[in-house]
This record gives structure tokens, C-alpha cells and sequence, in this order.
């Protein structure tokens, strides 16, 4: 499955999330396996709305494992370690007053995914590739 | 009073079983046991702690109801504050409900998203219309309290709903070469 984002287009920002949630549920994953990759899909969706021109999120489901792709066109990231890091942010200040640009997008995604990479082209665009699998019991709580 | 049982009255949900953690009895003692590490005497607890109906919630906070009239009688087991959209994704956990100060419609979605029990504006703030609007599509209830953020709170807490369990420490996965 994948779904188109735009960017700027807050207000239907969260779209691909929600859909990603029902389609999610329906395919009768955990809960809490849902909910980490819902999260994760959001903050993409979100960076997309506010750094992109248009971008995509794919999504696919093997058995339990979910993996998401989550690609634009758009100016990219030059450094990428810096925008890594939890704090830092870019948002203009249209996208602060929607609530965004805390700085912890990325460190959202990268405490609910299972494994992540993302690359980047300068004037290019951005790519984020994060796959999730089930977590011990014990774990539930984690974010 | 340590270890002591509510008193009896309907008023009193209790806050057992009331999510199912495993290993615990309700989230204050998965909360408690957290905090306090391995010596704990389970089923011990400094306070009770229990979920509450939006009902009460707005009687608590003078709360007026925007979106949600036939959806009162949903029970929030936890209650949470955040002004900004990714620390809501942080802790936000199903049942919980949301006291912001963000108006717009993105806080709704993430409301949606977590499957929050609700969402209360504070300090008198009106949500926009297009937060309302998409509260009514997707059924997310929406309330609006004339008290700050921090009485708001102070409101819940001293009718004993907890706050959000601790979210446990763990490392961000790093990216590759990060």
C-alpha cells in the first residue's frame, strides 16, 4: 500500500497515519505493534507536510513485521546527523504553530522503530526506511 | 494510607484491571513498581488511583463540551499534558486524556491516532474549526476549560486520575553511520 503526502498540506496531514491504523488493525496486528508504527508514520508524515514538496508512504506487512518507506521531493538534509539530533528543528513557524517542530520527530521514529535508516540528497529529497516487529511482553510500555 | 482500599461508591471505578499491564493490577501499580524497582510488595500503593468519566472530567474542570455530547460516559484511565504534537506521540498511551494548549487540528489527529480518551483545550483557548471538524469525524470528544494548564491538571489529580506511566528508557535506534 502506499499513500501520497503533500507538503504544506496540513490540514490533511495525519491521513496516511489514520489509514495506516485501520489497515493495521485490520490485518489483525498487536496493538501496541500498531500503535509504535502509527507513531512513527505520523512523525514521517508530518516531516514530509512541513520540509517536502509531495512525498509517498509505503507500507507494507510480512506476517508480523511491518516496514514503512517514506519518501519525498524536496530540498533534503544536508547534515543529517545534526538533524538527528533530539532538539533541533527547521520548522518554519507556520508548522510551530500546528504543534510541530518540537525537534523530535526524528527520535520518535527512531524509539518506536526496529531498525532505521534514512539517506538524503541535497535539492533531492529524503528518504527514511523504518521496519518494526513484535517486542517482548515485557517491553509494552516502552515507547 | 498504604495498601488501603478505596471506599466503597459508585463514584469509585476502580482503577483494577483497568488496563491490563501485565504482571500489575492497574496502571498505578505498574507506575509504582517502576518507580520503586524490584523490592516493591505488590499491591501496595502510596494512593488510589482511578479512572474517570469525561462526565466528571468536565465537572471537575468547568469544561465545556465542543465535540462529543453522546460520548461522556467514555472512561479515561490516565491523563496527560503536552504542548507540542511529538511528546503527545511520546507518552500518549489508549485511554489517556489529553490537556493541551495546542488548538489546531493536528492534535486532534494524533488524539485520534493513539486512541486518547479525549481531548481538553485549557485556558480558555477555542480549538479552530478545523480541529473541531475533524473531531467530529472521527468521533474524538473535545472539550474546552477556562483554568491554566497547570490547574487543570492540579483538578484531575486531586480527584485521583493518574498521570501517564513512565515511559521506560530506551535508546533511539541510530541510524546507520549516525
Amino acid at each position: 500500500m502506499s499513500y501520497p503526502v503533500l507538503g504544506g498540506g496540513f490540514f490533511l496531514a495525519g491521513r496516511a497515519a489514520a489509514e495506516t491504523k485501520r489497515r493495521l488493525r485490520e490485518a489483525g496486528l498487536a496493538a501496541e505493534l500498531v500503535r509504535r508504527v502509527v507513531v512513527a508514520t505520523y512523525e514521517a508524515e508530518m516531516n514530509i507536510c512541513i520540509h517536502a514538496v509531495s512525498g509517498r508512504i509505503h507500507l507494507r506487512v510480512e506476517n508480523d513485521r511491518v516496514k514503512v518507506v517514506a519518501t519525498d521531493r524536496g530540498a533534503g538534509i544536508a547534515d543529517i546527523a545534526q538533524a538527528l539530533r533530539p532538539g533541533f528543528s527547521t520548522a518554519s513557524e507556520k508548522a510551530r504553530q500546528l504543534g510541530f517542530g518540537a525537534g523530535m520527530g526524528f527520535a520518535n521514529m527512531q524509539r518506536c522503530a526496529d531498525s532505521f535508516r534514512i539517506t538524503s540528497e541535497v535539492g533531492c529529497g529524503t528518504t527514511v526506511t523504518m521496519e518494526f516487529w513484535p517486542r517482548p511482553q515485557t517491553e509494552e510500555t516502552g515507547p | 494510607m498504604p495498601g488501603a482500599k478505596p471506599p466503597s461508591g459508585a463514584s469509585h471505578v476502580s482503577a483494577q484491571g483497568a488496563m491490563g499491564w501485565p504482571g500489575s493490577q492497574c496502571a498505578v501499580d505498574a507506575w509504582y513498581n517502576l518507580a520503586q524497582g524490584p523490592r516493591v510488595d505488590r499491591g501496595r500503593r502510596p494512593w488510589v488511583m482511578r479512572a474517570m468519566k469525561l462526565r466528571e472530567v468536565i465537572e471537575a474542570l468547568d469544561a465545556e463540551v465542543l465535540v462529543g455530547q453522546d460520548l461522556l460516559d467514555r472512561e479515561a484511565t490516565t491523563a496527560g499534558a503536552a504542548d507540542a504534537v511529538s511528546d503527545v506521540l511520546f507518552f500518549g498511551r489508549p485511554g489517556m486524556l489529553l490537556l493541551t494548549g495546542m488548538t489546531r487540528a493536528p492534535m486532534v489527529r494524533a488524539a485520534e491516532v493513539l486512541e486518547l480518551a479525549g481531548v481538553v483545550v485549557v485556558r480558555g483557548k477555542r480549538p479552530d474549526a478545523d480541529a473541531v471538524q475533524l473531531a467530529r469525524e472521527v468521533e474524538m470528544p473535545l472539550m474546552a476549560c477556562p483554568h491554566s494548564l497547570y490547574d487543570a491538571c492540579g483538578r484531575l489529580y486531586v480527584r485521583q486520575l493518574s498521570g501517564p506511566l513512565p515511559v521506560p528508557h530506551r535508546p533511539r535506534q541510530p541510524a546507520p553511520g549516525e
